[in-house]
């Protein structure tokens, strides 16, 4: 059986450190508030949500029609198409291309899909050097860790960190931390890669349907130095990455980079159509557990995701409990509710890591309902007997106590007079974990049932 | 059954019923000033907007001095390196100055558009240090509503659309301009 992720467990040991739980906490807040000002200048903002997540519905009812049409028109393009129903598919298909072209060395840029299907590993085992090329998966690659966050993968990690490592990896000068000078050390050290590589791969941002070609966003212009650089190009789509016409590219680019980081548009915005003359364009087209999660009624929505990152970027918890208190590439209130769709019995605890707040589904560029999944996932969890064994019995006898009245009216009269004898009770994290970080309010005298009982109109003194 | 039809079988079974697409309105604004939308845009995405072409070549002289390598697409300009109809694209990258036209430029973020018509090698806008770009002001549309409406996708092999010089924010999220692409990013209004 999988492992469980225990998501508090592993944001307790984030939190340690509180220095840089709050900086980490500012650090992702920051985005928050770029977005906001990058979408108050839009005054159609709302009708764009709208629109993108029409035509998300769209595309999910009609997945399989627009999936074949763009491979049609992929084909006409002179493009290799493939399809992989999983991971270990989507990395024999990457091995095989590379192998047949004798590739010594990938370069990548940003692909949660290759970081989810653990691709990396995968090609170093055979030998086949695999470059991360943007700065923040450059970092974390030589660090040997995954992404902490979607958008930036390096946010958890502080300057004066990447300096260090850029001092043993890249030789920069002992002790320097400067951003400009460090993420131009890593532009000469990319160059090199580009082109020493024998091929370039991608992820995939949007997949047009009527044009057959992907289109691919970043601000830092790794994967076009990547992908021009080399005879063989390869990208990789799951399979909801797709979208009808060309003309809904309006809509989601207009949505994109302004949810993310609150730019207007990406730097660069790149359109793929066809291969490199004298060269060789792959796009492979994984599964990987979305198809059943579309059938899925109440969770199918999150398969309308554009990974920008806003849910996170806004979510209390995620800003203190850490990318990696999710045990999955997608963190966040995005990723706690896709990731109990794949694997349920592992994930269980994800969609209980949050307050509910509703705020992720306030900025959700597509309109996924994420609040009302996360509640909806603990139903689940619940109806599956998979709650933790100690919330488990703590709601029983909580839901025994609140649907009596007369049971309710003993047990808060006993607690009240156990806790005005013995306070330290409530307050022990031993005994009810809910302390933890916290105390528990003062317990009043009397409850406001007897309260209201002495001072309901007739009998009051109030005026 | 190949992974194909695996794959087709399973989003068959499993996708909701048929829900129709939306129409796009063009969300235009009559009363927009685009030329100053588009300069307002580029420079707060980090653009250097030129709006006197006559003295484009001094400009450049000035701005790059020590600039060896400059290849111009354009009449307006001159360069001094040739790309070939085979242009290997590795032979690029020492090249420090490139123009190029663009037919469209959008005012609500400052981009604008380059297919391989306009870059003739695809590496070229990306591996150059310094991009410029000239696009004459009737080129300009409101919104990517209207880019989009402008441009066949099916009619080019690539093409991007270029909001400024290349950045990142991955160390600590302070910015830095000239991460793996250009440095700097002009746009020269015609």
């Amino acid at each position: 059986m999988a492992e469980i992720v225990n998501h508090a467990k592993l944001a307790g040991n984030f939190i340690a450190d509180q220095n840089r739980t709050n900086w980490h906490n500012e650090a992702v807040a920051f985005l928050r508030t770029r977005r906001d000002q990058g979408v108050s200048t839009v005054k159609e903002w709302e009708q764009l949500r709208d629109l993108a997540s029409q035509i998300k519905d769209n595309v999910l009812s009609n997945l399989d029609a627009y999936l074949l049409q763009f491979e049609e028109n992929a084909l006409k393009n002179g493009v290799h198409v493939h399809w992989a129903p999983d991971a270990e598919a989507h990395n024999q298909i990457v091995k095989e291309i590379l192998q047949r072209h004798q590739v010594k060395m990938l370069v990548k840029s940003k692909s949660m899909l290759t970081e989810e299907c653990h691709l990396n590993e995968a090609l170093e085992d055979i030998g086949i050097e695999v470059v991360d090329s943007d700065l923040g998966e450059r970092i974390i690659q030589f660090r040997k860790e995954g992404p902490s966050h979607i958008v930036a993968p390096a946010i958890h990690i502080r300057k004066e960190e990447v300096g260090e490592l850029f001092h043993e990896k890249l030789h920069t000068k002992k002790g320097a931390s400067d951003p400009k000078y460090l993420t131009e050390a890593a532009r000469i050290h990319l160059r090199e890669k580009f082109l020493q590589a024998g091929a370039a791969l991608t992820g995939v941002n949007f997949a047009v349907a009527e044009t057959g070609g992907v289109v691919v966003c970043t601000n830092e212009g790794n994967a076009d130095m990547g992908v021009h650089l080399v005879p063989l190009q390869i990208h990789c789509m799951g399979i909801e990455k797709i979208i009808p016409r060309q003309q809904d590219l309006g809509v989601f680019t207009r949505l994109l980079a302004r949810s993310a980081t609150g730019q207007p548009i990406t730097i660069y915005t790149s359109h793929h159509q066809q291969p490199k003359p004298g060269g060789e364009m792959h796009i492979i087209i994984v599964d990987n557990g979305r198809s059943t999660h579309l059938g899925k009624a109440d969770f199918r929505n999150a398969l309308k995701c554009i990974r920008c990152g806003a849910c996170i970027n806004t979510c209390p918890v995620y800003r203190r409990s850490g990318g990696y208190s999710y045990g999955h590439t997608v963190g966040g209130p995005i990723g706690s509710i896709l990731t109990p769709g794949f694997d349920l019995k592992k994930y269980r605890e994800l969609p209980f890591a949050s307050s509910l707040c509703g705020a992720c589904t306030d900025v959700c560029p597509v309109k996924i309902d994420i609040h009302e999944q996360l509640y909806k996932w603990r139903q689940v969890v619940s109806e599956e007997n998979l709650l933790n064994p100690r919330k488990k019995s703590g709601l029983k006898i909580v839901a025994g106590m609140l649907a009596s009245s007369k049971k309710y009216a003993i047990v808060t009269r006993w607690l009240r007079v156990g806790l005005s004898f013995f306070p330290f009770l409530s307050n022990s994290p031993k005994l009810n974990p809910w302390t933890k970080g916290r105390r528990m309010p003062e317990m009043p005298s009397q409850s406001f049932k007897s309260w209201y009982q002495k001072n309901k109109p007739g009998k009051s003194t109030l005026p | 059954m190949n992974a194909r039809d695996e794959i087709l079988l399973s989003i068959r079974k499993n996708k909701p019923e048929f829900i129709a697409l939306p129409e796009i309105p063009g969300f235009e604004d009559a009363e927009s000033d685009l030329r100053a939308k588009f300069i307002s845009s580029a420079e707060s995405s980090g653009t250097t907007v030129l709006t006197n072409s006559d003295i484009l070549s001094t400009w450049i002289k000035n701005q790059f001095p020590h600039a060896r390598q400059i290849i111009s697409l354009t009449d307006e300009v001159s360069g001094n390196f040739l790309m070939t109809p085979n242009q290997l694209p590795s032979e690029l990258q020492r090249i420090e100055v490139a123009v190029i036209y663009s037919f469209l430029g959008v005012a609500e973020n400052g981009a604008v558009w380059i297919s391989e018509k306009e870059m003739e090698c695809r590496i070229l806008p990306f591996i150059t240090e310094h991009l410029i770009i000239l696009l004459h002001e009737s080129d300009i549309v409101e919104n990517m509503h209207q880019a989009y409406g402008k441009i066949d996708l099916r009619e080019t092999g690539f093409g991007v659309f270029v909001g400024g010089p290349s950045k990142t924010a991955d160390i600590e999220q302070s910015l830095v301009v000239g991460a793996q692409g250009t440095r700097s990013h002009t746009v020269v209004i015609l």
